[in-house]
């Protein structure tokens, strides 16, 4: 049994109305996408901005409800959950997203944002609560001066690690991540994708990683599908796909990729495998 | 492709600083480079490096944002635009250095179209008359690859995807025949293969017209494709000067190195290469090289302590490294 199943999951949006608020145009943003994500495995959805990965990821979480299709999580149809079953159910699955500021109330220190999960969910007091945070930060390699400070006051790749931390407070099963480290700067996207890696393999977690950078999914993805206009085009294991990609959609997408080699000095170029 | 144009921008210790909370904080600090005719120079480094200041700089922008500039000469086909004031810098730019900025949607004004805003700026640089300056606009649209570009020079904005929006922004550019292209980040907000898409256009423009670009990037990748020659910039310094063979196979500072290395690559496993540690913000930098805290190669007493000057690392090739001749550095493995 796989720890995520997604079948047949189709979202369509509204995108005109009639005078009598009947929708006249529908946009299909997902249209019948289908995967499976393994306990302890990366699986990176990967294309264009507007191919759908974002909203399929939201789905995977239903966060977004699907029009249609199904997602089992260890089995369970999460669709068929009511508001207090799918709340319980949220604790194995978490969020992170691109732009950690906006995730994170201003307000708020962060050794409070971190706890305040185990509030929600447990009612947990506030002593505990803040020994939890305190060492899941220091777990993602915060100093403890951090937990005082505010959202403002830390850099991008800070502020990621915080949400790692907060996302970690529950001990999920299953994150998704969305654009995780789109917007960090090279120098410190490394340090960040590893500390998810370690954790990765310290807490069997599955990543369902949203990407459009396909230069990292080759690194760091077990598995890779790639989306265009809505569909899965090409589904495979991360090395195989990039070796020979069997659709000219991905072939296209990978030669469009700049690789850090000057010009005059490139191989030919890879063709379809 | 071999640099023997002319000396076109030579840029010698810029330096921008700009009016915080707890005084002037200096954003930009002696930074050096040249531009030939007919060359494209990559200018790379991460946010907060001082890429843009340093655009800005050259333009004669940073006063309109409230900076100042205590030194450094801008000279620009003979010219030091830094003595000029705002009438004659107008004059230059958009008319002899064009400018393509990330968010063309953003430099656009929605409530006119694309061809007026071209020939405008047609206008207004040669005073041509109105039906010349549109027709010049639609064989520039034409040139930048826009289908039916009579049809599309009618159309606002936001009728244009991002892709056509950065072609439109490139042919306004090119309106003048400028010399000196400044392109920052311009591919930054496209998807990859639009992206591809552009770039092929400007370096086909740059043959056919041989203009100058001065192209800005956070993308190693980007600038591997486009520069001929690379300055890499790190917390407001340039830190290695080279020509792009030369900085890829041998970098001489460990700040480029560590770049190179942290890029993903095929085959070294799931660890990434990181380089610890922040970037640091203006006003905050560390005393001696700016980088000695964050390098694994660093020395006590001598990355610590003075003002590191951009030393000579090879033929053409400078570094800001006092251990620059100690070190080898890997560069990106060449197939």
């Amino acid at each position: 049994m796989s720890l995520l199943e997604a079948k047949h999951l189709t979202k369509r949006f509204a995108v005109k109305r009639n005078l009598f608020g009947r929708v006249t145009e529908w946009f299909t943003a997902v249209d019948d996408v289908s995967f499976t994500v393994e306990q302890g495995e990366t699986l990176a959805l990967v294309g264009e901005s507007g191919a759908g990965k974002s909203t399929t990821g939201r789905m995977a979480l239903r966060l977004i409800e699907p029009d249609m299709g199904e997602v089992r999580f260890e089995g369970e149809d999460l669709l068929a959950l009511d508001g207090p079953a799918m709340r319980k159910r949220r604790q194995d699955m978490q969020m992170i997203f691109q732009d950690p500021f906006s995730s994170l109330a201003p307000h708020r220190t962060i050794g409070e944002a971190v706890a305040e999960p185990l509030l929600v969910h447990f009612g947990m007091g506030s002593k505990e609560r803040l020994a939890i945070a305190a060492g899941l930060l220091d777990r993602v390699g915060l100093s403890a001066a951090v937990r005082e400070r505010y959202p403002s006051e830390l850099s991008g790749g800070q502020l990621q690690r915080v949400a790692i931390a907060r996302a970690l407070t529950l001990e999920p099963k299953l994150i998704v991540c969305d654009e995780p480290v789109a917007a960090l700067d090279v120098s410190v996207r490394a340090q960040v994708l590893n500390l998810m890696h370690d954790l990765q393999a310290e807490r069997k977690l599955a990543y369902l990683f949203v990407s459009h950078d396909l230069a990292l999914v080759e690194v760091i993805a077990d598995r890779v599908a790639v989306m265009s206009h809505g569909r899965i085009v090409e589904e495979g294991p991360s090395a195989e796909l990039f070796r020979s990609p069997k659709t000219e959609y991905t072939a296209e997408l990978l030669s469009a990729v700049p690789r850090p080699v000057p010009r005059s000095l490139r191989a030919p170029a890879t063709t379809l495998g | 492709m071999t640099v023997d144009g002319a000396l076109l921008l030579d840029v010698d210790g810029l330096t921008v600083e700009f009016n915080g909370p707890n005084g002037w904080v200096r954003a930009v600090e002696d930074v050096s480079f040249q531009v030939h005719a007919g060359e494209i120079v990559g200018l790379v480094g991460e946010s907060g490096s001082g890429k843009t200041v340093t655009s800005l700089g050259v333009l004669g922008l940073t006063r309109a944002q409230g900076g100042r500039m205590p030194h450094g000469r801008v000279v620009f086909e003979g010219t030091d635009l830094v003595t000029l004031d705002d009438k004659a810098l107008n004059r230059i730019r958009g008319r002899r250095i064009g400018m393509v900025f990330q968010q063309p949607i953003r430099s656009l004004n929605p409530a006119f179209t694309i061809g007026e805003q071209i020939a405008e700026t047609i206008r207004h640089h040669e005073g041509i008359s109105r039906s010349d300056a549109w027709a010049r606009t639609v064989t520039l649209l034409d040139k930048v690859h826009i289908p039916e570009p009579a049809k599309r020079a009618r159309q606002f904005p936001h009728e244009f995807s991002g892709g056509m929006c950065q072609r439109a922004m490139i042919a306004m550019a090119l309106s003048c025949s400028p010399s000196l292209l400044i392109a920052d980040e311009p591919t930054t907000a496209l998807d990859v293969t639009v992206q591809a898409v552009v770039l092929d256009l400007m370096r086909e423009i740059q043959a056919e017209t041989g203009v100058a670009i001065l192209f800005i990037s956070h993308d190693l990748g980007v600038i591997a494709d486009m520069a001929d020659t690379v300055a890499v910039m790190y917390a407001g310094q340039v830190v290695e000067r080279a020509s792009v063979e030369e900085l890829f196979i041998s970098p001489r500072h460990p700040y480029t190195a560590g770049l190179m290395a942290a890029v993903p690559r095929v085959g070294q496993g799931r660890q990434l290469v990181a380089i610890e540690g922040n970037v640091p913000d203006p006003g905050n930098y560390p005393t001696g090289c700016r980088f000695h805290n964050r390098c694994e190669h660093a020395v006590a007493m001598r990355c610590d302590t003075d003002l590191i000057p951009l030393l000579p690392a090879g033929e053409a090739h400078d570094s800001r490294c006092v251990r620059t001749s100690e070190l080898m550095l890997e560069g990106v493995v060449v197939a």
